[in-house]
């Protein structure tokens, strides 16, 4: 009787826990959602027409953005990636280099998720992570 | 966007603008971190993407820095940075605007070490304040390289520490700096 109670309260005590590591799972990836996708153009151009709304909008955000890649600067473990509209204006996204991942060329359409900070001379974005190529 | 503001971002971008000989240094991921002790604990964060013009010319100086640039160990710590204190949203910028004391041409053209002056305005918080600042310059073969120290009070620039956090931060915080310029002339 002793033994079936406790075999039940570790059972119990068990399927808690591979809850608590799945339901960890679910929300990591909830996390991983970006607030918002959106061009390089489409940034610039919303920071260029109105920086401070843009500001408001983006500022500390997690964005995905596509754009086409102008430049291209990996130093130790660490990249810069600059993504450039058509007026010549750039976004500038940096973050840690992920080792085995291909070095991407200029002209490639670059998929990429970070933190926007605001704009400077460019917008800039930080903690990114290339999503594609 | 303030007048301050307004008047800096124009500024850099005529002095990135102007045509002719004028010579104009930029830096675009220059570095400044501050640092905090305080009984509890020691905070220190740093910003690599802070953008820095000198004017060849005259002598003035323009730098700015995004706020939400600065990263912390603790990305609570950097939340609470961003949300509470330095109200990153209303206040996205920090700014210096200023000239180097006693300037003439031959310190960015001729190789050497300089203890220089450079006097202006300092703006953190939306809060404007007169700076002196004291900095080290080194011209050699790789361009010109710029160091400097000083302190801030964040009482200063209205940055309010709520009474329950004063053993975790600083009245005053250690901001230092450094900044590489290469020659953009056209």
């Amino acid at each position: 009787m002793v033994m079936k109670k406790l075999a039940l309260i570790i059972s119990a005590i068990l399927l808690l826990a591979v809850a608590m590591w799945m339901s960890k799972d679910f929300y990591r990836g909830q996390s991983d959602k970006p607030d918002y996708r959106a061009t390089a153009g489409e940034l610039l151009l919303a920071f260029a027409a109105d920086e401070q709304e843009a500001t408001r909008k983006y500022a500390g955000k997690r964005i995905e953005v596509t754009g086409i890649l102008s430049a291209f600067r990996k130093e130790n473990d660490r990249f810069e990636i600059a993504l450039k509209d058509t007026e010549e204006r750039r976004i500038l996204a940096n973050g840690i280099w992920e080792p085995g991942h291909g070095v991407p060329v200029t002209g490639d359409t670059i998929v990429l998720k970070g933190t926007c900070s605001g704009m400077l001379l460019d917008v800039i974005f930080d903690d990114c992570i290339i999503l594609r190529p | 966007m303030n007048r301050v503001m307004k008047f800096f971002l124009t500024h850099i971008a005529v002095l990135l603008s102007l045509q002719g000989y004028a010579q104009r240094l930029v830096d675009r991921s220059g570095t400044v971190s501050f640092f905090s002790r305080a009984p509890l604990e020691n905070i220190e964060a740093t910003n690599h993407q802070v953008l820095a013009v000198i004017d060849g010319k005259n002598g003035e100086v323009a730098v700015a820095m995004l706020m939400r640039g600065f990263k912390f160990d603790k990305s609570l710590m950097e939340q609470h940075f961003n949300e509470n204190y330095i109200e990153s949203e209303k206040y996205p910028k920090a700014t210096f605007e200023g000239k180097i004391l006693d300037y003439s041409p031959e310190l960015l053209t001729r190789d050497g070490t300089h203890l220089i002056h450079v006097s202006g305005r300092l703006t953190i918080h939306g809060v404007s304040q007169t700076r002196d600042i004291e900095t080290n310059l080194v011209k050699d073969n790789d361009g010109i390289h710029v160091t400097f120290q000083f302190p801030v009070r964040l009482k200063d620039h209205e940055v309010d520490i709520p009474k329950v956090v004063v053993a975790n931060i600083a009245e005053e915080v250690a901001v230092s700096g450094e900044l590489h310029f290469q020659n953009t002339e056209q």
